[in-house]
Formats: structure tokens, sequence, C-alpha cells
């Protein structure tokens, strides 16, 4: 009884993926990050349709948004993070052949990416509040904009130190143990997910 | 159902995706996005192609980048449903809402009348 209690306890330790020991097959660790995601896709989701009510209610006062935001500048951001989900694939199917040297190398590159999309953020809002005198206080547009941007702002800020983390422990993932640097993945495909749709509603419309 | 699953780790690489055409993909529609709003369309076409472009966007990066077109579908069952429900919650925040204001409206207006016939 006790040596097959043991047993098991072994092979879940063996299998760092941990797939073999649950109903769905499902590695715990991914089932949980998608359980985060769900609850923080709420949070996001209700947040912009916050927006949009208050927006809705005000839209005769409402400014066009392009008026105040850079919008060709914020697609380069856009575009910088798509870039960093690409290369954040890249870095996955690197340890998933087994090549540790080419996930440090994407995983940096992705590290990368997302510290110029808060450089590129820290440049839109210095820009955006010493400027055009943008602030809290002054209107509901300049309200919902700085809440929905510095939420999904500080998303990308966690993401870049756990990506970071990842990073620092590299050396442990091979072929066999990479459920870690993909859980890392789904999370930051996820904070590239929230931008498109912020970008199209903050932005664009 | 779990057979169809691999048991073992080993077992459970997927067939890598054309990365590069998704993110080709994305960057095209990205600048889509960018053009339309320059151009001179009506707002409802403007905000109905914005919109399309942008779910567009983000089914693709849940899909291939995400891996919800390999994993178990269980993990897109969790990706949705959340999505169902807190729409159904603003539906029925928004209707109360609705109901509510058009209510108080009416009997402020009617408070408002009776106190100036006094």
């Amino acid at each position: 009884m006790s040596e097959s209690v043991i047993a098991v306890g072994q092979d879940h330790f063996n299998d760092p993926n941990n797939y073999s020991d649950t109903i769905t097959k499902v590695s715990n660790w991914k089932m949980f990050m998608w359980l985060f995601l769900a609850q923080d896709a709420m949070t996001f989701f209700t947040m912009f349709v916050a927006y949009l009510g208050l927006r809705i209610s005000q839209s005769d006062t409402w400014p066009v948004p392009s008026n105040y935001l850079n919008i060709p500048k914020t697609a380069v951001m856009t575009f910088i993070l798509i870039c960093s989900s690409v290369t954040m694939v890249q870095a996955l199917a690197a340890i998933q052949r087994g090549d540790q040297r080419k996930l440090r190398l994407w995983l940096s590159a992705t590290v990368i990416g997302g510290l110029l999309f808060l450089f590129g953020q820290y440049l839109e809002y210095s820009e955006l509040i010493v400027h055009e005198h943008l602030s809290m206080s002054r209107s509901l547009f300049d309200a919902t904009f700085f809440i929905l941007t510095s939420f999904h702002g500080l998303h990308v800020l966690s993401g870049v130190i756990y990506l970071a983390s990842v990073l620092a422990k590299a050396g442990r993932y091979t072929a066999q143990n990479y459920t870690q640097v993909e859980i890392v993945g789904l999370y930051w495909h996820f904070v590239d997910l929230v931008w498109i749709i912020l970008f199209t509603l903050v932005y664009l419309i | 159902m779990a057979d169809s699953h691999a048991a073992v780790a080993g077992e459970t690489e997927h067939p890598h995706p054309n990365y590069m055409a998704v993110f080709w993909t994305l960057l095209a529609l990205t600048i889509l996005e960018v053009v339309v709003v320059y151009t001179s369309l009506s707002v409802a076409a403007l905000i109905s192609i914005l919109l399309v472009m942008a779910f567009v966007k983000a089914g693709l990066v849940a899909w291939y980048f995400m891996h919800l077109k390999f994993d178990h579908k269980v993990l897109s069952v969790i990706a949705v449903v959340p999505l169902v429900l807190a729409a159904i919650a603003v539906g029925i925040i928004s209707y109360e809402y609705s109901h509510y204001t058009v209510s108080d409206t009416a009997t402020l207006k009617v408070a408002t009348e009776a106190a100036e016939t006094k």
C-alpha cells in the first residue's frame, strides 16, 4: 500500500510536465494558468464594457481619440508586442526540440520586446501628460484612457518580470520538461491579445 | 476521449503551425486597421470593420499562439465560458440600470410636476 503511494508520488515528480496524473491529461500548471487568464479576461472584459458605457453616455462631448492619441506610434508598439509573441512561440518550439541556447535567445528577445513596449508607453504618457495636459481628473476620456492602458501596462511589467524569472532558470528546462516555458507563453500571448482589443477600443474607434 | 491525448510528456508534442504566416496576417491586419482609421468611411462601418479585425486578430493569437487548436477542448471551454458569463452579467446590469434610470426619472418628473401644481 504505502509502496504504491510512494510509486505514484515518484511518478509525479519524475514527470515534470505533470501530464500523466490528471483526467484531461492537461498539466495542472497549464490548467492553473488558463483559469487565471479566464478570471483576468473577465476583469478586462468588464472594464472594457464600463469604458464603452461611459463613452456612449457622453458621446456628444467625447473627443475623437486620434486628436489626442498618436496612432502611428501606438501601431509601432502593437507591432513590437506582436513580434514579442512570435519570439515567445519560437522560445517554446526551441525547448521542445531540447535547444536550450535558442530558448535563452528567444526568451531574451521576448523580454526586450516587453521592455521596448514599456518604454514606448513611458514616452507616450510623458507626451500626453506634459504636452497635452491629460490627467485623471480632467475628463472621463483621460481617466478611462489612463486606467485601461496602465492596467494593461502593469500586466506587461509583470510579464517581463515573469519572463525574466523563467529565463534565469532556463538551464533546468529540457525537451521533456517545458511546461513552465509554455505557461509563461500563455500569459504573454494573453497580454498581447488584450492589447489587440484595447488598441481597437481606445485608440482606433 | 482520453486516448486521443498522449499519456506521457514525450508524446504530447503537436505539429507546429506556420507561426510566421500567423505573424504576417497579424501585421497586415494591424496596418489595415491604421489605414482604415484615416479613410472617410461612415462611423458605423468603421466601428464594425475595426471590431471584426480586432476579434480575428485576438482569435488568431488564442487559436495558434496559445495552442487552443491543439490542446484539450476543456481549455477552449475555460477560455470562452467566462466571457459568456461576463456578457450575461453586463446584459443584466445594463437592463437593470436602464430600468431604474427610466423609472427614477419618471418618479422625479411626477414629483416635480406635483410640487409645481401645489
